[in-house]
């Protein structure tokens, strides 16, 4: 058992705001899950102030294991009338877990090597996609699969690399298209360009489409995002610094610091709090501050900032119908939820369908998906029959760990729905107005018959 | 009175006035009527000391509709107990002795601008602590629902002699068990009711009658559904068969405003008002008092709203001679009878199947009045055997023999 | 180590059905009221009616207690474990079972939150029309357990007017199917009996519930008081005055500021004294008529200015930001002891007034929001339970609240139950003849009282009838495990 005061183990006056109303409950992907007490926000603040109050070790298996099998989607927060900061709550309960046990030789050093190399580091990253991209194609991860346990499934499934001409970097500058109105940078990030490279490509092409010149910030990589979410507070510190820095240089001609476009929600939802991130550390409040007034998601800045002649518009049969599922840290983490919508609506010839029950999380969290994936597959399971149901073409998201978690799942099922980032149906709506600038379409897209796993269940009689 | 008709306690034998049968097919017994509730105290103590059966009543009118006791001594009636010990009409409660009738107690709370359920055919005959008894809803349950919802709370004299209350007189309130919806509807079996505070309801300022007759069954039920389906707060709907015709008759009764634009929208089903006001009350009382439970022998059938049809069919209602009123929304059905209980409780499993229950009032016959109840039966007696183990309130009245 | 019954219930209920290590069973130790706690043994999580009734037949045989659980937002301690006693939550047991769009019910399973069934039928125009504050969180057969109420009920009336029928399996396991919807019980009238008899008679485990046709207009109405007297009376004066609005809700002024400062912020008055918040329902005619006579009663109560929800999304937050009230005191202090007394309608200011200087004198922080038009007030005392003197002056003051109530003609609970938090009081509201005659009937249900035991009747009460009946020694192995460590 940890030395340390427990009280130092959670952050105990945050505890003391739930007043246990359980508004939480039925929000909570691995309360629905289990129906177990102990696997809710309400039950695991429970634990925490169990703990500080020395009702349970600090070293507590069962707790421990509570702390991971939440997925921090943060859905609690939107409905939390106590204004419990509980992602926050969770990012620091891990951390002290961290300290507090010795994880297994082989975990610690997985955790090494992702959070302390790769992730930070453009070129290890690369090498390490390349060794997958290899892996997948020679039929060697299927020998060594195996090896990896029960991570093996989640292994095989793991989206294939894209092609070497996908994985880009973007240009340095990319003028706007037309009259520019103005400069933005753009977050790259660290996975991103590897498996999303198209997506970044898409969130450029979008900004130029509505006269934004984008720049990018050399070689910064990682927000420190998995860091913090994962229980390696101080990694994530060090990367917050890193990245202030790295965007602090990035400004207008006459001095003006340029906003920092963000397309990957979990992403974004981090870099605004780290304020909160580096509370303690006085030389950095002010600049967190001032860094993270800069951040934007990308759906954010185009909803606010496009102008009103921008007249995106798609043949009915490109994407067919769309549906958008909520990133979990954009409209809990950001609570942003209309942009993305009024956004697909401005483009013309697109059917938007709403999806149920869009903020409850896919189970993808990060890198939980990998973590834990029979518990992330059965969050996700009840989601494919929400997608069915709306019988859409399209699934859009903002968010790359949600975009692998719905790619692999409907890979898995088989079911013919196609995966997109909001970027890429603007691009593509964008280029579209571009080359057919006659009139608009008249005719509303028809439906398209695509066969469906599940049938909604007949409930009435 | 005859005096050498008791053999009791003083206390009983001061109080007997006169005798009664406790169910048409029993003997004469003495009738006992204590005039106070420490009287009535008395008497049920008595009974309870010295092994006595009784049967408890209000006025005696509808001890027909039990089955009849298997042991009883005497008839105990709340008749003399009656008034209003609180009536407060700008919290809209009040709290009743069990001996007032209906009349009195609809009367009481019209004065005070308010509606009282249950609207019961003949309420001059009817006893608060009878209807509550039997559980007995009006007409005005299309609006209302079943009585047992808007008792508040109720005092009880139990088996020996035990004063013992439930609930209160509040709107709302949780406090405690619902033990009055034990009594209501309990038959006199578990307790005497003394008294019970009810809710009260704004009296309708203006009021409005439909009566329209149809060709068949089919297109009055058809025309009831529709007219159920409008923004409309029916007070009373119903379907009557009656001189082998089928009408569709509905009271609206509200705000003035309500009603005007209400009977605007049911115009096109039913046709016009035949009634307004105070004519519209007097029209929907004559109907109400006019109901095939006012027959010496008649049936009731419950079942889901949307199997009512269904049920017409099977008992064969749409053409035959039975006086018939149903409430479609309520999905009761009261029919005459004339010497047909036996044929119908024949029927009782094809009824079943429905998911319909029947209970039969035909004092002349033996035809089992109730249905018989599954295993909850176990329960029923294990809470007859622990409020009335020795079996004060006569046994063998009530359903599945309690 | 291990009671043969307790892996005789892992095998019924599988892993996931059974929770057995003491971490986990740590935040099981008090439902909604966390003043009242204790650790349970074990918590069941069964899924079906079978399993309920098989786990209950093997906790008869072990004569051991029974809390049953629906999803803990109970403030009364209707569900708080009781000592060496096992707890049967209802958390998994949350399927639609039917849903009826032409005779309007739905049977459900007993875990169900109460706004998934408002949710489930809205596509057929149809609503659930009780409406606890808690509907987002609460099941509906913790509803049946506490006869709950909610804001809608000053219309539609409380939780028990809308359950038809019931599943029930009673201590030794037997089941009762009372589902089948008729107007008239046959028999006595045993669902009835059950809703808000707080988990002692048996644990319902499917509902029939009555659905109601969504009204065609709704209009809500705020009206903003310089006083908090003066909202009382004017809700008084609508009652008086016949007038039939769906809710009428008072929010004091601490009240509307942790809910301005929430994620429920709905647009409430900051500096207001009070507020009341009405519902007014129907057809449009009637609505337009009840508010055109609602309106000059609460100006002339001096009502600085009404309100009316001009959209269908200010009516949600205005609504949502009063059902979150009691969570969003979490901003006022660690902990809420919710009091629940009901009195006549025609002494809210009275009774409001006495809260109001009860507080004071206690030196405690109050905030109220209530149920006006139903005479159910919930003054709200923030307390921190780590300080030993605030929870016995507050406990006082709930007291004194409560003898004030029943002074004044009303009750200890509106809808949050009596359970352990209130169980004392009884003896002051009801006589002892009251109280044996509820332990008869309960005895009826539960001849050995082992369901939730020791809530609502105090055991003086049934001292006649017999002692409790669990013995130490079938203290389980989970318990003994505990020790161990």
């Amino acid at each position: 058992m940890s030395l340390a005061d427990p009280k130092t183990l959670v952050e105990y006056t945050a505890t003391l705001d739930c007043i246990h109303c359980g508004l939480c409950l039925r929000t909570c992907p691995t309360f629905q899950l289990t129906g177990n007490e102990a696997s809710s926000p309400r039950g695991r603040i429970y634990l925490m102030r169990g703990v500080a109050e020395g009702q349970i070790a600090g070293d507590d298996p069962t707790y421990h294991d509570e702390l991971e099998f939440c997925l921090v989607c943060r859905n609690c927060e939107s409905v939390c009338p106590a204004g419990v900061r509980f992602g926050e709550m969770m990012e620091v309960a891990r951390d002290r877990a961290a300290n507090s046990v010795k994880r297994p030789w082989s975990e610690a050093l997985a955790r090494w090597i992702g959070f302390g190399l790769v992730l930070p580091n453009r070129a290890l990253m690369r090498w390490s996609i390349d060794l997958l991209g290899f892996a997948q194609r020679s039929g060697l991860l299927r020998r060594v699969a195996p090896l990896f346990g029960a991570r093996k499934d989640a292994l095989l499934a793991f989206p294939a690399v894209p092609p070497k001409s996908e994985r880009e970097l973007l240009p340095i500058r990319t003028p706007a298209r037309g009259e520019e109105r103005g400069e933005v940078t753009v977050l790259e990030g660290c996975v991103m360009p590897e498996m999303f490279g198209r997506v970044n490509l898409a969130t450029v092409e979008t900004l130029s489409a509505i006269g934004f010149a984008t720049r990018t910030c050399g070689s910064h990589a990682c927000c420190g995002a998995l860091h913090a979410h994962n229980g390696e507070l101080d990694g994530a510190r060090a990367l917050a610094k890193n990245t202030i820095v790295a965007f602090e240089g990035l400004t207008s001609s006459d001095g003006v610091p340029l906003p920092v476009i963000v397309n990957s929600a979990g992403c974004g939802a981090h870099m605004k709090e780290y304020p909160r991130l580096l509370a303690e550390e006085p030389e950095w409040r002010a600049r967190a501050q001032a860094f993270s007034k800069r951040v934007f998601d990308f759906s954010e800045f185009v909803a606010a900032h496009a102008p009103a002649d921008w007249a995106p518009r798609v043949d009915p049969g490109t994407f067919g119908r769309v549906t958008y599922d909520d990133p979990c840290h954009l409209c809990h983490g950001q609570q942003i939820r209309k942009p993305p919508r009024e956004l697909l609506k401005r483009v013309h010839g697109l059917q938007h369908v709403e999806l149920p029950h869009s903020e409850q999380c896919c189970g993808s969290a990060g890198i939980y998906s990998m973590l834990r994936p029979s518990d992330s597959n059965a969050v996700f399971e009840p989601k494919l029959a929400d997608l069915a149901e709306t019988r859409a073409d399209t699934l859009v998201t903002a968010n790359p760990g949600c975009h692998m978690q719905w790619d692999m799942g409907l890979d898995r099922t088989g079911l013919d729905v196609r995966v997109v980032h909001l970027a890429e149906v603007l691009a593509e709506a964008s280029r579209q107005a571009r080359s057919t600038p006659t009139e608009p379409s008249k005719h509303e897209p028809a439906e398209l018959a695509t066969p469906r796993l599940h049938e909604p269940k007949a409930e009435v009689r | 009175m005859s005096a050498s008709l008791t053999r009791f306690a003083p206390e009983l034998d001061a109080r007997v006035v006169g005798t009664l049968r406790p169910h048409p097919r029993y003997a004469e017994l003495p009738l006992v009527a204590p005039r106070t509730r420490d009287e009535l105290v008395a008497c049920v103590r008595a009974a309870h000391r010295d092994g006595l059966a009784l049967v408890p009543c209000g006025l005696g009118s509808k001890l027909a509709w039990t089955q009849p006791p298997a042991r009883a001594d005497f008839v105990l009636s709340v008749r003399e107990l009656s008034g209003f010990t609180a009536h407060e009409p700008d919290d809209g409660t009040i709290s009743v002795l069990a001996g007032t009738t209906l009349a009195d107690l609809r009367a009481k709370a019209r004065a005070g601008g308010h509606w009282c359920t249950p609207d019961v055919p003949q309420p001059t005959r009817a006893t608060l602590g009878g209807a509550l008894a039997l559980g007995r809803s009006g007409s005005d349950r299309t609006r209302y629902a079943p009585v047992r919802n808007h008792v508040l709370g109720m005092s009880v004299v139990l088996a020996d002699g035990t004063v013992a209350k439930s609930g209160g007189k509040l709107v709302k309130n949780v406090t405690g068990y619902d033990l009055h919806r034990l009594y209501t509807g309990s038959h006199g079996t578990l307790a005497v009711i003394v008294e019970a505070a009810l809710r009260l309801f704004p009296a309708p300022e203006s009021e409005a009658w439909f009566e329209r007759e149809f060709a068949s069954f089919a297109d009055a039920l058809a025309a009831t559904r529709t007219v159920a389906e409008l923004p409309v707060r029916w007070l009373a709907l119903s379907l009557v068969r009656a001189r082998g015709r089928w009408r569709a008759c509905g009271r609206l009764g509200g705000k003035h405003a309500v009603v005007e634009h209400e009977l605007g929208l049911v115009r096109a089903t039913l046709g016009e008002p035949i009634a307004r006001d105070a004519n519209a009350a007097e029209r929907a009382d004559a109907l109400r008092d006019a109901a095939p439970s006012t027959r010496p022998s008649f049936a009731r059938v419950a079942c889901r709203p949307s199997r009512v049809a269904e049920v017409v069919h099977a008992l064969d209602l749409e053409h035959g001679a039975a006086e018939v009123a149903i409430e479609p929304t309520i999905a009761a059905l009261e029919l005459s009878l004339a010497g047909d209980a036996r044929a119908l409780a024949a029927r009782r499993e094809s009824l079943a199947k429905l998911g319909a229950s029947l209970h039969l009032v035909a004092p002349d016959s033996d035809a089992a009045p109730f249905d018989s109840p599954g295993p909850e039966l176990a329960l029923m007696q294990r809470l007859k055997q622990r409020l009335d183990p020795q079996g004060v309130f006569a046994r063998g009245r009530f359903v599945g023999g309690l | 180590m291990d009671a043969p019954w307790i892996a005789e219930l892992r095998a019924l209920l599988g892993p996931r059905g059974i929770v057995e290590d003491p971490t986990r069973l740590f935040p099981y130790e008090a439902d909604g009221i966390v003043l009242l706690r204790r650790r349970p043994e074990l918590v069941l999580l069964p899924r079906t009616t079978e399993q309920v009734s098989r786990a209950l037949k093997i906790l008869h045989r072990e004569r051991v207690p029974v809390v049953a659980r629906g999803a803990g937002t109970g403030l009364s301690g209707g569900a708080t474990p009781v000592e060496g006693g096992v707890v049967v939550s209802l958390a998994r047991m949350r399927d639609v079972l039917e849903l009826d769009a032409v005779d309007r019910t739905a049977r459900v399973q007993a875990g169900l939150v109460n706004i998934d069934l408002s949710l489930a039928c809205s596509k057929h125009q149809l609503f659930y029309a009780p409406d606890p504050s808690s509907q987002q969180a609460c099941t509906l057969g913790g509803n049946i357990a506490e006869n709950s109420g909610g804001p809608h009920c000053f219309r539609y009336g409380n939780t028990t007017q809308h359950v038809l029928g019931l599943v029930i399996v009673l201590e030794d396991g037997t089941v009762l199917d009372l589902s089948e919807p008729r107007v008239d019980p046959l028999g006595y009238d045993l669902v009835g009996l059950f809703v808000g008899s707080e988990g002692m008679f048996g644990i319902a485990t499917e509902l029939v519930l009555k659905l109601l046709p969504k009204p065609a207009t709704t209009e809500t109405l705020l009206a903003i008081f310089e006083s908090l007297d003066a909202a009382c009376d004017a809700t008084s004066d609508l009652i008086r005055a016949r007038h039939e609005p769906s809710a009428i809700e008072i929010l004091d002024k601490l009240t509307i500021q942790a809910v301005e400062a929430s994620v429920y912020a709905a647009g409430y008055p900051k500096t207001a004294e009070a507020v009341l918040l009405l519902d007014i329902e129907g057809s449009e005619v009637e609505v337009a008529n009840t508010v055109a006579g609602i309106e000059p009663l609460v100006r002339a109560r001096g009502a600085i200015e009404v309100r009316t929800a001009k959209t269908e999304l200010e009516r949600k937050q205005l609504w949502a930001g009063r059902k979150g009230a009691f969570g969003a005191m979490g901003r006022i202090a660690p902990d809420l002891y919710v009091a629940d007394v009901c009195v006549p309608r025609t002494k809210l200011r009275e009774l409001v007034a006495h809260t109001t200087r009860i507080a004071r004198e206690k030196n405690l922080k109050l905030a109220t929001v209530f149920h006006a038009g139903d005479g159910n007030l919930h003054p709200n005392i923030a307390y921190d339970r780590r300080d030993a003197d605030e929870v016995r002056r507050v406990l006082e003051a709930g007291d004194e609240i409560m003898h004030l109530c029943i002074e004044a003609g009303g009750s200890l609970s509106g809808e949050h139950g009596v359970g352990l938090e209130k169980m004392k009081a009884m003896e002051w509201l009801f006589t002892r003849e009251d109280l044996a005659t509820m332990c008869r009937v309960r005895e009826a249900w539960d001849p050995d009282r082992r369901m939730n035991p020791g809530k609502l009747i105090p055991i003086r009460a049934c001292l006649e009838t017999k002692q409790a009946v669990f013995r130490p020694e079938h203290a389980t192995g989970a318990a003994k495990a505990r020790d161990e460590r």
